[in-house]
């Protein structure tokens, strides 16, 4: 019987020891190369080096934090921040001036917006989840839309939610969002909040009528030969300015109104000077550099309107333009006569060719300008009754702040790619970027663009919860109706006059609780000979001869509905406190800005007689509180009590005099 | 074939050559970054748009529009405005803060410059007075 053979395996190859080997090492190096790696992350050698500075700062208080990757999640805004791995001191007040990246948040920001609530890229942009500096993109990366946005940028990240026209605290924005509305960028393109803005271009209906030969031309040509132009410049080749001018000398829907019995050989410039001045026309126009940018620059208005238009126009402006800001005045026909011939002799333009330089038009320049009218979007600020209601030529700009950067074409430039960047340039120079673009070109200066650029910032992909967002109140558009409101459409009280939230920013008077403000005796006066009480203002009220009727409807009306329940009584205080209040109005310095029948400053009303213009709860609440009423004023807020106040106004009770009233 | 010997070679070869060090001795061009350098010259130069404003509406009436004391209103006042380019060689910036925050009766003088920290809040004391150290001085 054999014995049980032993298999004997066969002998190991001494490869396989070496591989094996190597292997081993191998997996040593490696896992060493990863502990290495992971004990030397960036945001390691941050946290260690915060210990340090929070050792350095610990007698001002610093708390001991948590260790590792730390994460704010907020799942409503779809977002997880892991900024604060290494910006772990950004909400404590004893770290404002340690090095970076371990220095406290500056001002009182976090206060508003708690970091864990609002994590830290809805305002500041980046890449949160990143842990290393490069890849939270403190600078561009590239596939990473919203870079973080630092300085006038940042404001752009307050726009995402807070869609207010002029959002306090970001004044960039403010800006951006103003040139945008003024620009009338939305007639082009939908942009979200940019809605039912009405720019306020004139309605062409009847343009024929009213331009002078040859000024169409000139102005298509270049929009910046009428000062203070809102229109911007459409590149137009000297063709398409002909068809233009054509198409629009056609447009006559409504003549001009006409009276014969109006004698133009007895017209008195000198006369019509003088009402110009009276009127305070100054106000809403310039004339050579001096006046108010309401309406359209006149000094070289008898260059660019007929006589016929003017006279029509100074008559019932209604009539060509219903939606124009300016009141109708009451002048006579012999009034308007003059004044027309006095802006049509003495505001000229040097340089304006004659009439002569109008070219006769062709059938064919009518049809070919009413297409390049189409075309280049001018019915998207100008109304034209035959064109009617047109689509937005331009491209949405919703979400254009996080639009692709891929996707933008810098037209073959050598530029760093961001959104940014591009839109700045397509501002600047469109047909740089898109060579054959329609939108016409601004004249801005740098900072005006910029301003537009974070404007445009502000416009996110997808919008933040709807919590987030704070928006203007809803204006509210309609005048009053009745008797009142055909007085205040014919005066147009709301082209300057704030109204419930709607209305003008011209005038610094709201009307909201006007009357609970001014005393119906000097309204009344006001209203039929307004004399300004801020002296130092050059917008003043413009004086339009209302009649006796009309000034008692609105005195009644403003006492009857606008007023403010927290302004209907005023307890005089006890004892005679008219000295306390003297002696508060000199050491205040009051007369710095107010003057008292002549003595002191015209920065602010003039308040002699202030006692017969202003009613005392109004003079009270606005003394203590003035920023509750105004938050912009310019009014002083001393933080003075209910009974300093209270003083005050009953020295200012005293002051009766006569000539504060006129 | 020896190239020495062949001048149209070597000229070729010195061109090649002197064309390739050209080549990769020229760093390649930054791109343009314009949005990138308006936020830079903002950072650098401390007069913010705000600075700008808040100074217009609340100091140049008696100021001027470049502090130098010659505002619009400053013939009504007694004593008169004081011109701010002055001030801010003479005087300590803390007494400048005091006076933008609290007015110049705060630092015992008239009463005719009034307190603005309530106006315009600590943010806006901070943007006026980095507006008046950009005030031209002569």
């Amino acid at each position: 019987m054999a014995v049980g053979s032993r298999v004997t395996p066969p002998p190991v190859p001494i490869r396989a020891f070496v591989a094996f080997a190597a292997l081993s090492l191998a997996l040593v190096v490696v896992v060493g190369w990863a502990i290495v790696q992971e004990r030397g992350r960036e945001w390691r050698r941050i946290e260690s080096a915060f210990d340090r500075v929070a050792r350095e700062h610990a007698d001002a208080g610093t708390e001991p934090r948590d260790r590792g990757v730390q994460q704010i999640w907020l799942p409503d805004l779809g977002r997880a921040d892991r900024c604060i791995t290494c910006h772990r001191g950004i909400d404590d007040p004893a770290l404002a001036s340690a090095p970076q990246p371990h220095r406290a948040h500056p001002g009182q920001w976090l206060t508003t917006h708690p970091p864990d609530s609002f994590g830290c890229t809805t305002c500041h942009g980046g890449q949160g989840e990143a842990t290393t500096w490069r890849g939270a993109a403190h600078e561009p990366i590239a596939n990473w839309p919203v870079p973080m946005r630092h300085g006038p940028l940042l404001e752009a990240g307050c726009g995402t939610c807070h869609r207010e026209r002029r959002p306090r605290g970001a004044p960039v924005l403010a800006e951006g969002r103003e040139r945008i509305a003024r620009a009338g960028c939305a007639g082009c393109h939908q942009i979200p909040g940019f809605d039912g803005d009405d720019v306020q271009a004139p309605r062409l209906d009847s343009v024929g009528f009213k331009a002078r030969g040859g000024w169409l031309r000139r102005y298509l040509a270049k929009p910046s030969v009428l000062p203070g132009a809102r229109m911007p410049d459409f590149r137009l080749t000297a063709r398409e300015v002909d068809a233009l001018d054509g198409f629009l000398r056609a447009q006559r829907a409504v003549a001009p109104l006409v009276d014969t019995a109006v004698d133009w050989s007895r017209a008195d410039a000198e006369r019509g000077r003088e009402l110009f001045a009276r009127a305070r026309c100054v106000t809403c126009h310039r004339v050579d550099e001096r006046g108010g940018t309401l309406g359209p620059d006149l000094s070289h208005v008898g260059s660019r309107v007929t006589r016929e238009w003017l006279w029509s126009y100074l008559i019932d402006p209604f009539r060509d333009q219903p939606e124009t800001l300016m009141p109708r005045f009451t002048w006579t026909r012999d009034e308007a006569r003059d004044i027309a011939s006095y802006l049509l002799e003495t505001l000229v333009d040097p340089e304006a060719p004659g009439d002569a330089a109008n070219a006769a038009r062709s059938v064919n320049a009518v049809s070919e300008g009413r297409a390049l009218f189409v075309k280049r979007g001018c019915a998207g600020c100008h109304k034209l009754s035959g064109i009617g209601d047109v689509p937005r030529i331009g491209p949405s700009l919703a979400g254009a702040g996080e639009r692709a950067v891929e996707a933008a074409d810098f037209g073959g430039r050598h530029v760093e790619p961001s959104i940014a960047n591009w839109l700045y340039l397509k501002i600047k120079a469109p047909e740089s970027v898109t060579p054959a673009s329609a939108m016409p070109t601004y004249t801005m200066t740098e900072a005006e663009r910029l301003s537009v650029v974070v404007a445009l910032l502000s416009l996110p992909r997808r919008d933040p919860p709807a919590g987030h967002i704070t928006r203007d109140g809803t204006p509210v558009q309609r005048p009053p109706q009745g008797r009142v409101g055909e007085i205040f459409t014919r005066y147009r009280c709301l082209s300057c006059h704030e109204w419930q939230g709607g209305g003008g920013r011209f005038s610094t008077v709201s009307l909201d609780r006007i009357g609970s403000q001014l005393r119906p005796e000097y309204l009344a006066e006001y209203l039929q000979r307004p004399v300004a009480v801020r002296v130092g203002l050059d917008v003043r009220m413009p004086r339009m001869n209302l009649t006796d009727e009309e000034a008692r409807e609105i005195v009644d009306y403003a006492r009857r509905v606008l007023i403010d329940d927290r302004l209907e009584t005023w307890t005089p205080p006890p004892g005679d406190k008219a000295r306390d209040g003297k002696t508060l109005y000199d050491r205040l310095g009051c007369s710095g800005c107010h003057g008292i029948a002549g003595n002191g400053g015209y920065v602010g009303p003039d308040l002699t007689g202030v006692a017969r213009r202003l009613q005392p709860a109004w003079m009270t609440a606005w003394l203590a509180e003035p920023r509750k009423w105004k938050p912009d004023t310019v009014h002083p807020d001393y933080g003075l009590s209910r009974e300093q106040a209270d003083s005050l106004t009953v020295f200012l009770l005293t002051l009766t005099g006569g000539a504060g009233a006129r | 074939m020896n190239w020495r010997a062949c001048p149209l070679g070597s000229g070729a070869m010195t061109l090649f050559v002197v064309t390739l060090v050209a080549g990769c001795g020229r760093p390649p061009a930054t791109p343009a970054n314009p949005v990138g350098d308006l936020v830079k010259a903002s950072a650098s130069s401390p007069a913010t748009h705000e600075g700008r404003r808040l100074f217009a509406s609340y100091c140049a009436p008696c100021h001027g529009d470049e502090g130098r004391g010659d505002g619009q209103n400053a013939s009504r006042l007694s004593p008169r405005p004081t011109d701010l380019t002055a001030v801010m060689r003479s005087r300590p910036p803390s007494e400048v803060r005091t006076v933008v925050e609290s007015g110049t009766a705060a630092v015992g003088r008239s009463p005719l410059c009034p307190p603005r920290v309530r106006n315009v809040g600590p943010a806006g004391v901070d943007a006026l007075l980095a507006h008046l150290r950009t005030l031209p001085r002569d």
